[in-house]
């Protein structure tokens, strides 16, 4: 059976994510933030919603950043979603300037733009990169996901894309992946059959 | 027209733990039970759902925490629930039991402060402004509280700018007028509200036919909430995307 580990750090939809997993495949959960246990696990789930401040500061005094660093340089896979895939990036500039985990390079900055809404909240169509070299995410090319969201991660190297969605006439990052690495905008125990069938596939990668 | 994709709500009424239907949120008529129909309508294409506790606010509880456990376990996409919300701790209560979202009528108009509260704890896209308008005047309308009963004397416009202003991430809005009667939206009301806020607006009440959902859409909605259509005339939404698409409005293929 299989162990995965939801990082619990107060915030975020970890109980739609639980159901998700528990749909999808018999597994383990475990809802922590223990160093040991969390290193136990097969894998990391970094969930979040809500402000990428307060969400880092969360993880920094619970000491989590350390261990999830440590997990990661373990080669097994780990999923941000939402806000917790843009807290894989370098930096961000929500509501200020804040430090993230450095897992995959990049800055999270305002989707804002006098010409259309924010936050963006709706179904969209998962566009696969062609410069995203392998990833078991590209097969979800066309797939609909449901996104929430303000903010978007911008990543440094393109070849960390492996998705994106157009929204009016932009691109906007939807599945980001550097090795065991892979974070995504929507939320996929949001986004119906197509949402599960993604986490069933990482769980299988 | 809004370029947005346009999402296709399942609208929920509850009572106690039944699905209810009203006409202009009167008459309470039993439908059936509520998560087995939120399931029937996720399996079938809905976008979202949203669940209102009806008669919670004049009781100053909700009671969807059961109806809501039941749903996110075989439910997959976006839970909305509303009525009675008075305070953080209510909310706590609905998102633990697997909502997503919440709604706030009566709540935030008695404590606006209320939106900064949920919106600073648990995120904007958290906090749902649900304003009941009914038309007193051409292009005025007057917020209405405790399911339509009570007049605030509040302007639904100036109203629908100041839960923005204060945090909130959408807005739902319903039509006392159009409620139940299936003869569309009140689009007017829609076109004044999407023209001063730029948080996404969901319309419910009075859907009545194809037609209609163009309407809303070139009135600037990002939603539409359908209540009756689905509960008494079995409209699926398989066809409700189609017709979207018919007319060339964007929405998720399914």
């Amino acid at each position: 059976m299989k162990n995965i580990t939801i990082v619990n750090y107060g915030v975020g939809n970890i109980f739609s994510i639980s159901q998700a997993l528990s749909k999808v495949q018999k597994c383990k959960i475990n809802l922590v933030n223990d160093r040991k246990l969390i290193l136990s696990s097969d894998y990391l789930i970094l969930p979040g919603v809500g402000a990428f401040g307060s969400a880092i500061s969360r993880i920094n005094e619970l000491g989590l950043n350390d261990i999830i660093q440590e997990f990661a340089q373990t080669g097994k896979p780990v999923l941000g979603i939402c806000l917790g895939m843009q807290l894989l990036a370098d930096l961000s500039f929500e509501f200020g300037k804040y430090k993230g985990l450095g897992l995959i390079s990049g800055n999270v900055e305002s989707l804002k733009n006098s010409l259309y809404k924010t936050p963006v909240i709706g179904w969209y169509e998962n566009l696969s990169n062609d410069f995203h070299s392998n990833s078991f995410a590209k097969k979800f090319n066309s797939y609909y996901f449901y996104f929430v969201h303000s903010f978007q991660f911008i990543p440094s190297s393109k070849n960390d894309i492996v998705a994106v969605y157009r929204y009016h006439d932009t691109n906007i990052t939807s599945i980001v992946q550097r090795e065991n690495i892979i974070g995504v905008q929507f939320h996929p125990e949001k986004s119906g059959e197509a949402g599960l069938s993604f986490i069933d596939d990482f769980l299988n990668s | 027209m809004n370029k947005n994709n346009l999402r296709l709500i399942a609208r929920l009424d509850v009572k106690g733990q039944d699905l209810i239907k009203t006409v202009h949120l009167e008459g309470l008529r039993i439908v059936g039970d509520p998560a087995k129909q939120a399931m029937q309508y996720y399996l079938d294409g809905a976008d979202e759902i949203i669940y209102i506790d009806l008669v919670a606010s004049l009781y100053n509880r909700n009671n969807l925490s059961d109806v809501l456990e039941r749903t996110a376990k075989e439910v997959f996409i976006p839970i909305t629930a509303g009525g009675g919300i008075r305070e953080i701790s209510d909310v706590s209560t609905l998102l633990n039991a697997g909502a997503d979202k919440i709604a706030v009528n009566t709540g935030i108009v008695r404590n606006p402060n209320l939106i900064e509260d949920i919106a600073n704890t648990f995120g904007s896209q958290c906090m749902v402004a649900h304003i009941e308008a009914k038309k007193i005047d051409i292009n005025k309308w007057e917020v209405f509280t405790d399911c339509a009963r009570e007049p605030t004397g509040i302007d639904v416009l100036d109203w629908a700018t100041e839960v923005e202003a204060r945090g909130a991430g959408e807005i739902l809005i319903t039509s006392i007028d159009q409620e139940g009667t299936r003869k569309g939206f009140d689009i007017k009301l829609i076109k004044e509200i999407t023209k001063r806020v730029s948080i996404p607006v969901i319309c419910s009440g009075g859907y009545g036919k194809d037609i209609h959902m163009l309407e809303c859409s070139l009135a600037g909605a990002d939603g539409i909430a359908f209540a009756d259509v689905l509960h008494i005339q079995k409209e699926s939404f398989k066809n409700l995307h189609s017709i979207a698409q018919h007319y060339g409005l964007l929405t998720r293929s399914i």
